[in-house]
Order: C-alpha cells, then structure tokens, then sequence
C-alpha cells in the first residue's frame, strides 16, 4: 500500500488546519522540523510528573528523573543501531557535538597536524575546527567538491596524510542534499589511521539506522531536525575512543573526585555532560526517535525521494532560467532542492512564496558560505521534505514558483 | 498604500533603479552586506564638504535592498552628511516603532511601511543608509560625526 502522509500529519496540531487562520505547506524542514503532540506531551508529562535534576538526587523524583533520563539515551542508542547506550552523548545540537569533539580532541593534537573538512560543509563544522587551528597552529585543510555538488573523494586519498587526524564531513549536505559515501570515505581514514567524524544533522531525519554499518568513529545531530524539541542534540562516539578523550567542558556531573589541584572525571558519556543536562529535551528527542520508528520508513523514504523528484523536475520545466544544485535526478539525494532563478534573489522568493502561497522555503547562504563561494552564486532557494508533506505541498511550490517569477521576473 | 510587502511601487522601483553605475574618482566609498543573505552594496560618494554631491555604486540584492537603494541614490544627493545620518537614524526608528501608520518614516520611504513587520527585512531596507554613512565616514575631512 503507498505510503499517506497524512497519517503522519494528523499527529501535528500545527498541520491540523483548525490551529491555523492561513494555509501553511511548510518546506523548511532541513532547517527545523515539526513537532508532533506526542513529542510535546512528553516532555509536559515529565515536567509535570517528574521534574528534577538528574544523576545527583536520591529522593523520589530525582531517581524517576534519571531512570528517564536514562532511557531516553538508550532510545536514542536503539535509533542509531548500537547495543551500548554509554555511547550516547546529550548534548544541546550538532553544533555543540562537533564543538565538542573539536575542542576535546584538539587538546590530543600537536601542532601541524591536520584535519580535513570540506568545501561542503555548514558553517557549525567549519568555525570550530577554525578555532582550534588559531588556537593550537593546526592545519584545516578542505576536500574539493564536484561541480554536482558532493564532496570529491577521489580526492580523498591523496589529501588525508599522515599528519591528519581528523575527517570531518557532512553525511547529507543542508545545500546540494549529497549524501557521502561514508563507507568508502572511513576506509580511507581508517587506512591512515585518522577517526571519521560525520555530521548526520540531515540523514538523522531518515529513520532508525545502523549507525556501525557507516564506519564512522563519531556521528552527531540534532534533536529538532528529528521531530524533536531544540537544545538537544546527540553526539555518538566509539566507546574505546570516547573513554580516551578529555572534558571539553568542565563543571557538575562529569567528576569523579575534585580536588584543589586536580580531578578526575567520569567515563563517557558522562564526561562529556558537564552540567545540568537537557533533560526534558532528551526525553522529548525520545519520544521523537521512537514515533518516527513506529511508522512506515521504508514508505516514507520512497515517498520522500517520489516528492524530491517531482520538484527537481517540476522546477526544471518552469521557464525562466532555474539552476537546480546537486545531484542530477535518479543520484541518490536527501529529501531537500536547492535552486537559483536567474535575476531573482532567494530572499524575494521566499517572501513571495510565503505572503502568496503558503510555502515556507529558507532562502540565502544556508549557513554554508564557502560552498556558495566555491559554486559562484549569491545564493538559492531550497524546498526541504519531511514524512508530513504530501503532492499539494510540491503543488503549492511548483504553481507558487510560476507566480513568483511572474511577479518579480 | 497596499499592506503587502512586496506592493506594486516597491517592485517596480527596484525593477527601473540601475545598480551598476559607478562613479569616476569617488572621494570615498564603502562596501557593506548582510551575511545571512548575501546582499552586498558598494557606496561610492563625490563630497564638496559636507555635502554630498553625487552617489552611486553596485548593488547585489534583494528588491527591498535595490529599491531602498534607488530611493537614497535619488534624494541623497544635496544632502548634508548630518542629514543623511538623521534619516538613517529616523527609518530605523520607523522600522522598529509600534506605530500604525507611516507618518513616522523618512517621506521618500514611506512605500517600506509594510517591512515594519518583517523584522528580518529591515536590513534589507537599512542596509544602502549603512553603505552610505559607512562611506562618509571613511571620506577624509568630513564632519559627519560632529
């Protein structure tokens, strides 16, 4: 049977059309999902019925709170297809993820060593790697990217060299929707004996995986890509590299013992949790993981990649001079078009679309510049798809886009 | 005056203003742009003193931007530098105020009414004002900052 969104839709009181005055076909999804009632009550009901910090309590509450808390993190661990729960971080994002790992591991390198990015990646795995190379005189060195947009690993065995670290790519590009060979790219890592780290903030949203299979030494993403809440967000490690690694952050619940001169820490995944950690967020990231597994994936993948397709070729058929990026049609790619129009400036279009049709787009750099410098344009659109979005969504986009040009063409 | 954003005079004035003109032997200039979106624009200033003489420069932009930067091309000129920083400071004030109407705006640009509740676009709007002030304060011997 095909799969219906709309069965996935009636959980989004937002998508219900009663809690809204104006149409809404919200294609922003790469940059924040919905969020279905099952996640909010989640988290109401523990605040309501649970509250209390977590890991330092001995009263009632606070051991429901962190038996909770606990089980949230091996939720996660069942979404992601690894048996040790131990190996996964709460932390407030993505971007905190690889902050982490980046000023963790930063303290492991000496100077001239390296770590290679590329020129696709989104800002939150750029600046950070930055910061350490002004810090400690580390290298950052940048895989190319083809002209369809993905990174080029051809490339990739010659530039990961001995002196290299670190790889650290996107799994899925927030711009040309690329997904890399993650497979390929950790056996060359692994060859020079340097650790794979991938951004998964845009592949995370494709439903339960077997997060070992990919061959990467650490995965991070974000809750609220995933149909939960924001401030939280996962950071995966390898256990044996996890529990090697220093506190990037230091404070509460990451100690074993303090002294005036010197502390120890905990193992991981507490180490890397200095702090009160999002706890009602986390429970709410579960009940995000665990309602997208108990749907039909595998229906909302082929849905997802049917839509994708009816947009890369609906825009291409649109007069008017519209460059789509990324992979051709039939490559595998996320669920999510870039494009630009000719003449037009991304921002004009999103605000057209929106006041006009309905259609909430993100126009603009996409928090990803250099690739936008590599590709020599100001600019683009981008129309990204969740489990909630059906046929009338494209519709809106594609007769939407027409008007648009009209209008500002 | 329509309440939509992208209105008929908006769109149209951005359509006939010409980015790409430049001065010859500007006494000063100044780039500016928005990183969240890329618009960038280049003042270019002719000075007699105080006063601003001729104006131009590229524009990269959005309608908004372009539109705004035909208008200030259009009125700048004549205008003493403390003039231009008063009407930047007054558009901006118009932009953010919780006024129903657009009798607090600059009069050349009452037609960007409509961005007062788009407060992501005000830049789109501020941004020319900006290339300009930053321009005249880069132009030697000026007193805009007196």
């Amino acid at each position: 049977m095909a799969f219906d969104p709309g069965l996935a839709a009636v959980d989004f009181t937002i998508l219900r059309s009663q809690a809204r005055e104006e149409e809404l076909h919200y294609l922003d999804n790469a940059a924040m999902a919905l969020i279905p009632d099952c996640v909010i009550n989640a988290m109401v009901e523990h605040d309501t019925l649970r509250r209390s910090n977590v890991k330092r309590g001995s009263h009632r509450l606070a051991e429901e709170a962190t038996e909770a808390f606990e089980k949230a993190r091996a939720a996660v661990a069942d979404y992601l297809g690894v048996s040790d729960p131990d190996e996964v971080v709460f932390t407030g994002g993505a971007t905190a993820g690889i902050n982490i790992l980046a000023h963790s591991l930063g303290l492991m390198f000496e100077r001239n060593d390296e770590v290679l990015i590329s020129q696709l990646e989104h800002h939150s795995n750029i600046i950070p790697w930055q910061v350490i190379q002004q810090r400690q005189g580390i290298k950052v060195r940048y895989l190319p990217v083809t002209p369809d947009g993905r990174i080029n690993l051809e490339r990739a065995e010659d530039m990961i060299k001995s002196r290299t670290r670190i790889v650290s790519v996107t799994h899925g590009s927030n711009v040309t929707g690329a997904i890399t060979d993650a497979r390929t790219l950790s056996g060359l890592v692994h060859d020079r004996g340097a650790f794979l780290i991938l951004d998964g903030a845009q592949t995370a949203p494709g439903g339960p995986m077997d997060l070992p299979a990919l061959g990467a030494d650490f995965y991070v993403f974000s809750g609220h890509k995933v149909y939960g809440p924001t401030g939280v967000g996962i950071l995966w490690g390898r256990k044996e590299i996890l529990k090697n690694m220093p506190p990037a952050l230091g404070g509460g619940e990451m100690i074993q013992d303090v002294g005036l001169e010197k502390s120890t820490f905990l193992d991981p995944p507490h180490r890397f949790e200095a702090g009160t950690p999002p706890v009602t967020q986390a429970i709410g990231l579960a009940a995000a993981v665990k309602w997208l597994a108990a749907k039909d994936v595998k229906g909302m993948r082929g849905h997802l990649r049917r839509l994708t397709l009816r947009i890369m070729e609906g825009l291409t058929q649109l007069s008017g001079g519209i460059k789509i990026l990324g992979p051709e049609t039939g490559m595998e790619r996320i669920p999510l078009v870039s494009f630009c129009v000719e003449g037009l400036h991304p921002h004009d279009i999103c605000q057209v679309m929106n006041d006009r049709h309905g259609v909430a787009l993100r126009g603009g750099f996409h928090c990803a510049q250099p690739l936008h410098d590599f590709l020599k344009i100001d600019g683009t659109t981008r129309a990204s798809l969740a489990i909630y979005n059906n046929d009338n969504d494209v519709d809106a986009l594609l007769n939407g886009m027409e008007d648009c040009m009209k209008i500002l063409g | 005056m329509s309440n939509d954003l992208y209105h008929e005079q908006i769109i149209e004035r951005a359509k006939r203003s010409d980015n790409n003109i430049r001065l010859e032997n500007p006494d000063c200039s100044a780039t500016v742009s928005n990183p969240l979106c890329g618009d960038r624009i280049t003042v270019e200033l002719k000075m007699e003193g105080d006063v601003i003489k001729a104006i131009s420069g590229p524009v990269k932009g959005c309608v908004l931007c372009k539109a705004s930067a035909s208008i200030l091309a259009e009125i700048a000129v004549g205008m003493k530098c403390d003039e231009l920083k008063s009407m930047a400071s007054d558009l901006g004030q118009a932009l953010k105020s919780q006024a129903d109407n657009n009798e607090s705006f600059p009069k050349a640009y009452r037609m960007f009414y409509p961005v007062k509740k788009h407060k992501s676009r005000h830049s789109c709007v501020m941004l020319p004002l900006e290339g300009a002030l930053k321009a005249i304060s880069e132009c030697k011997g000026h007193s805009g900052d007196k």
